[in-house]
């Protein structure tokens, strides 16, 4: 049963869009932890 | 090994950002290893690593060079189910995240897995599973600087030990400078790096082949990997988010970033931290599906990922993929390090051999650990036999046997020590026997159905429960901490 | 994570069949060539061989090559075979320029597990999955801690 291209193309987008927001999510938690003081 | 008639970027290229990112990591493990005085500083950051570090460190580590390089692989073998196996893996460091929270309440002054086991389920136990916990610990160990060396030297055509040498080196030497906080620190950096050049890499092969092209190109060629019903694929499925939750729960790694989280902040860090990691490998196993589009000879099924970056992106994309496997295997190998460290001189040395020593005298024991975890690492790797890598296949069976000891020795009274011996031992019998018989495939699910039947059993037929409050230890004496 | 496969190990009855090739008909089999498993149930192998030019490797559904497919040309000296379904295949090397054969042919079979057994292992793994999140989710450790 081969995987149809449309699932194939969504699977992979919605992947590399967590993939792209993945450092955005990094950074402002590290602001976020940053002006609170409570980096480490 | 290598069968390709050339190295894709030039030696000298090679040794530059590898000098680059040497001086960055040890500059950085100075500057934050400043006041790493005290045991908990030096060993746990101080006990209070906020959210983002805390992601971060959890998401980075996680991503070994084998998330980079053995997810193409995979991909490139079995297909669909290959990458989506793969990032299953992400389902360990999920549902480890209610265990974190669960173990800094119930141990704060803990500092290994190994002090859980050992107060959880007595001597017997602790002791086996302090052999699992080592020998899969030496064997990613090992299996990292192997994998820096041939990466190297497959990229830049820089020898094996010269690049496995590099590697160990500054890893050893920011761990051993800044100690945990050198860990987190440049864990973060690395996972931006790491993120920022597989994106790269990615939306450059969609944009240059497309994916309907790839996809009709993979039919064309190689039709099962495609295939929803292919059967080691379907295999493959939950014997790899066994293997990730056994690889997670029972090893140091994890639960030292556990120990050292600010309250409140590992549950949130390691659900988060899974999350961001899962989608990776499906990112970067479809990069070796576009192999048939691009009309690419693969030698050897490890080399599919750089070969596919090379060829979308030149001597640009050879460079990014040389310093995201660098940050990849660096963030996993300084994070080694330092856990393995700790379950040494905690489990080893101070259990076994000097009781009454003070944290100070623990905290100079910790950095000689560190170097001489790195010495043997290094002398392990000397020699370039493969099946030591291949040793990590093997321990598939063995930690996935962890999972219910540690997992019903955290949450349920009635679990007892019978149950958790008989869980590791018969799972990892049973999990190498698969194996031989079927295949690497099925190790980790056997070992962990067998290890789960024993505690069960355990518990069904014990009686006596549990009181939690044995698993609070009084702490060390350190200068500035509670005891 | 782990690595997913064994290193290839190279077969002594391949080797001993070709060194025999060799020594029976001296100047026709002027490279070798050699899969790292005979019979697979995954569908994936690797090819690899050794020869003095540039190769062509070819693949083929039945021992006479009629059909034969151009898998790879060029230097290399190796090539990974993936995604196939269940068969036997034939794999050999010819000159890259004139067609002439340089190799023993080989042969792998490809067949897949059962899908009964992958759907078995499918479904334990899932049991054992889910236990651990009951246990986890409902474990009764709430009402336990007093401190």
């Amino acid at each position: 049963m081969t995987i149809p291209v449309g699932l194939f193309t969504a699977f992979i987008i919605a992947a590399l869009a967590i993939v792209v927001a993945a450092p955005l999510i990094l950074l402002s938690l590290w602001i976020a932890d940053f002006r609170r003081g409570a980096l480490w | 090994m290598n069968a390709v008639d050339d190295a894709i970027l030039d030696p000298t290229v090679g040794w530059l950002v590898l000098a680059a990112f040497s001086v960055i990591w040890i500059f950085l493990g100075w500057f934050w290893g400043r006041g790493s005085d005290q045991l908990d500083d030096y060993v746990l950051a101080g006990r209070r690593v906020g959210l983002a570090l805390g992601t971060a460190t959890a998401m980075a580590t996680w991503v070994t060079s084998n998330t980079t390089m053995a997810a193409p692989q995979l991909a490139l073998q079995m297909g669909v189910w290959g990458m989506f196996g793969y990032s299953l893996g992400a389902v360990g460091l999920i549902m480890f995240a209610p265990l974190a929270g669960r173990i800094r309440r119930l141990m704060p002054t803990g500092y290994t897995s190994g002090d859980f086991v050992r107060l959880r389920y007595g001597k017997t136990a602790w002791r086996i599973f302090l052999v699992i916990s080592l020998c899969y610990s030496l064997g990613w160990l090992v299996s990292m600087g192997m994998a820096g060396g041939v990466l190297i030297n497959a990229l830049t055509g820089i020898p094996y030990h010269y690049g496995m040498s590099v590697i160990l080196t500054i890893c050893v030497g920011y761990t051993l400078l800044g100690g945990f906080r050198a860990v987190i620190g440049t864990d973060f950096i690395q996972a931006l790096l790491i993120l920022v050049g597989l994106v790269i890499i990615a939306v450059l092969a969609i944009t240059t082949v497309g994916i309907d092209t790839i996809h009709s190109a993979v039919l064309e060629e190689r039709p099962e990997l495609l295939n929803l019903l292919m059967p080691a694929g379907i295999m493959f499925l939950f014997n790899n988010l066994l293997f990730g939750i056994g690889e997670i729960f029972h090893s140091n790694v994890w639960w030292s970033r556990a120990f050292a989280f600010r309250p409140g902040v590992g549950t949130k860090a390691y659900t988060l931290a899974g999350l961001l990691w899962a989608p990776i490998p499906i990112v970067a196993g479809f990069v070796a599906l576009a192999v048939p589009a691009l009309d690419l000879n693969i030698p050897a099924a490890d080399m599919v990922g750089p070969m596919v970056a090379a060829t979308v992106l030149g001597t640009a994309g050879a460079v990014l993929v040389l310093i995201m496997v660098f940050s990849a295997l660096s963030s996993s190998l300084d994070s080694l390090l330092a856990a393995t460290s700790i379950l040494v001189v905690e489990d080893i040395y101070r259990r076994h051999i000097r009781q009454d020593a003070s944290a100070a005298h623990l905290r100079r024991v910790t950095a000689w650990v560190i170097v001489g975890l790195g010495v043997l690492t290094w002398l392990l790797c000397a020699p370039r036999i493969a099946t030591l890598a291949e040793l990590l296949y093997f321990t598939g069976a063995f930690v996935a046997s962890t999972i219910w000891p540690i997992a019903a020795g955290l949450f349920a009274r009635r679990a007892g020590a019978l149950g958790a011996i008989s869980g590791m031992v018969f799972g990892s019998a049973a999990g190498i026997a698969s194996y031989f018989a079927i295949g690497f495939y099925v190790a980790a699910l056997v070992g962990a159905a067998v290890s789960m039947a024993c505690v069960l059993i355990g518990m069904l037929l014990g009686s006596r429960e549990f009181d939690w409050g044995r698993l609070h230890e009084r702490g060390l004496v350190q200068a500035g901490s509670p005891a | 994570m782990p690595d997913p496969g064994p290193a290839p190990r190279v077969r002594p009855v391949a080797a001993a069949l070709a060194v025999l090739a060799l020594t029976m008909s001296p100047g026709a089999q002027a490279a070798t060539l050699e899969a790292d498993q005979y019979a697979s149930s995954e569908g994936f192998y690797q090819l690899r061989w050794e020869a003095e030019e540039p190769v062509r490797l070819v693949e083929a559904r039945s021992p006479g090559f009629v059909d034969a497919e151009t898998l790879y040309t060029g230097s290399d000296s190796a090539h990974v075979v993936s995604g196939k379904p269940d068969g036997s295949f034939y794999y050999r090397l010819e000159s890259a320029e004139g067609g002439q054969v340089l190799s023993e042919p080989v042969m792998v079979t490809v067949r897949h597990h059962s899908l009964g057994r992958a759907l078995a292992f499918f479904a334990i793994g899932a049991i054992v999955f889910v236990s651990t999140l009951g246990l986890i989710a409902f474990s009764s450790s709430g009402s336990d801690e007093r401190r």
